[in-house]
């Protein structure tokens, strides 16, 4: 934790020393509602989670996110990717994904036998369409997600939306 | 800490095995199901809700048509007689708190666990004549206590009639309340009806069922889940009707999961328990569902008695299993 938070104090220093408007690593807080939907599992649920982004440019970031929703029992959603924003007051970002999602599913038998307990895995695109720098924080909201998710004995769709994410540089 | 969370995260996700002798035990029993009595049983349930008087409606507060042909006399009468006949110790569970209640409850002592028990129960009340809803359900379970009777598991069994299911859970809720709480449960709920056709199934969203209403569907909480695989275990290739299961999340009382839980398995899922429900869906399959067209001929026989042998193998297969 010392040596991240170290490497976050050096990163956003060397940012802000090359007078770069960004920082290297934000944090965010941010609600929303997913759900994957393939025959053998329905997963999903409404809560909130944490995002820390790293920017590589002005332009593509490095993001990583842990959730916790509940609805059909609870679980724990976790994703790591990329994207690509527009530089700006107006920050519409796209990204891309992999997802796990660990806990309470709603299971079905497919073929005789139900599904192992193993997490479910997905695939997803992001659009955030309405973002905003607001002063050095970024702001979003209904960001919206689709893709596909299995949890290895079928596939289907995966869908979420952010309601609101608030996110502020770490560091300097 | 971390080792002890991962042992028990182990032992629970397991799923529990079936020796291959319980596995043999549970299908042979199953082949003795007797169809034609299971649907005899629910033409005489039928005919004597018909017949039977009904509940008052007025002191139950409802002004539902259905609730003032709801009946419970005569059908409880008959699941006592017929347990009592098979020599088992009938004990009656009354509640005079309104609404009243009295189920029916007879034990079969476990040869070798005699103090953990295995639950089969149905409710006995219905409106109208309620052939599928739950005279299908009563007539499986006395089937099962007429082929256990004379052979008694390891595990206690314990045949169950509720009362008052239609108006709230309410008898099965008393006897949660009161009862030592089984080890396992199967409750039966509306297990006669089926229909090929494609569409004649309906679901809700985030249920992928299949269009045809043809399955049994086999609804069991996280606790109960070894349960439902140790039954898909022993009733593979067996005669019995293509079996969905549905596994609900931790002890499935969630909100998202809440009609999974409109039946007499419900008390036992919201006190944390194992219990697993056989149904064929009712109303999101059968059309007679609360109607005075709920009668025996429309029924599919086949489907009946295949579901009351998965009943059969599903208790032996717990009341023996090691």
């Amino acid at each position: 934790m010392k040596a991240l938070a170290l490497l976050a104090t050096l990163v956003a220093g060397s940012a802000s020393a090359e007078g770069t408007l960004f920082s290297r690593f934000t944090l965010g807080l941010e609600t929303q509602g997913a759900i994957s939907l393939t025959p053998a599992r329905t997963q999903g649920g409404i809560g909130g989670g944490a995002v820390l982004t790293f920017s590589l440019d002005e332009h593509w970031l490095l993001d990583a996110h842990a959730g916790w929703l509940f609805g059909l029992g609870s679980h724990s959603l976790f994703r790591v990717g990329g994207g690509w924003q527009r530089s700006g007051t107006w920050r519409p970002l796209l990204r891309a994904g992999l997802v796990m999602g660990l806990g309470g599913s709603l299971d079905f038998s497919v073929r005789g036998s139900l599904p192992s307990r193993a997490p479910t895995l997905g695939l997803v695109l992001g659009l955030s369409a309405l973002r905003f720098q607001v002063g050095r924080a970024v702001v979003s909201a209904l960001e919206l997600e689709a893709g596909a998710s299995t949890e290895f004995v079928a596939v289907g769709p995966r869908l979420g939306v952010t309601v609101i994410s608030i996110s502020a540089p770490l560091g300097e | 800490m971390r080792t002890a969370f991962l042992c028990l995260c182990f032992l629970g996700c397991a799923p529990l095995g079936v020796d291959s002798a319980t596995t043999t035990k549970a299908r042979a029993i199953a082949q003795e199901v007797d169809g034609q009595r299971v649907i005899d049983d629910v033409r005489t349930l039928s005919t004597q809700h018909l017949d039977d008087s009904h509940l008052d409606c007025a002191a139950l507060n409802s002004k539902l048509d259905s609730w003032c042909n709801l009946s419970n006399s005569r059908s409880r009468a008959l699941v006592m007689a017929r347990l009592t006949s098979l020599g088992l110790q009938v004990e009656l569970e009354s509640s005079d708190t309104h609404p009243v209640t009295t189920n029916v409850v007879a034990e079969l002592r476990g040869t070798s666990k005699p103090d953990e028990v295995v639950m089969i129960a149905a409710h006995f009340d219905a409106f109208y004549s309620g052939a599928d809803d739950n005279s299908s359900g009563v007539a499986a379970m006395l089937e099962v206590a007429r082929l256990l009777a004379n052979r008694p598991l390891a595990r206690t069994v314990r045949f169950t009639g509720f009362d008052l299911e239609e108006i709230g859970l309410v008898g099965s809720t008393r006897h949660v309340a009161t009862r030592a709480h089984p080890k396992a449960s199967l409750v039966f709920d509306c297990i006669g009806y089926s229909d090929t056709k494609p569409g004649s199934q309906s679901s809700l969203p985030g249920f992928p069922t299949p269009s045809a209403g043809d399955f049994l569907a086999v609804i069991g909480n996280d606790v109960s889940r070894g349960q439902v695989e140790q039954l898909f275990t022993v009733a593979k290739d067996q005669e019995v009707p293509t079996l969905l299961s549905i596994v609900a999340p931790g002890r499935g009382a969630g909100p998202l999961s809440g009609n999974l839980m409109r039946s007499d398995h419900a008390p036992l899922w919201l006190a944390g328990e194992s219990a697993v429900f056989f149904t064929d869906t009712a109303n999101f399959r059968n059309p007679n569902y609360h109607l005075p067209t709920d009668k025996a001929d429309t029924l599919d026989q086949p489907f009946l008695t295949g579901a009351t042998r998965a009943a059969a193998m599903a208790i032996v297969t717990w009341g023996d299993a090691p």
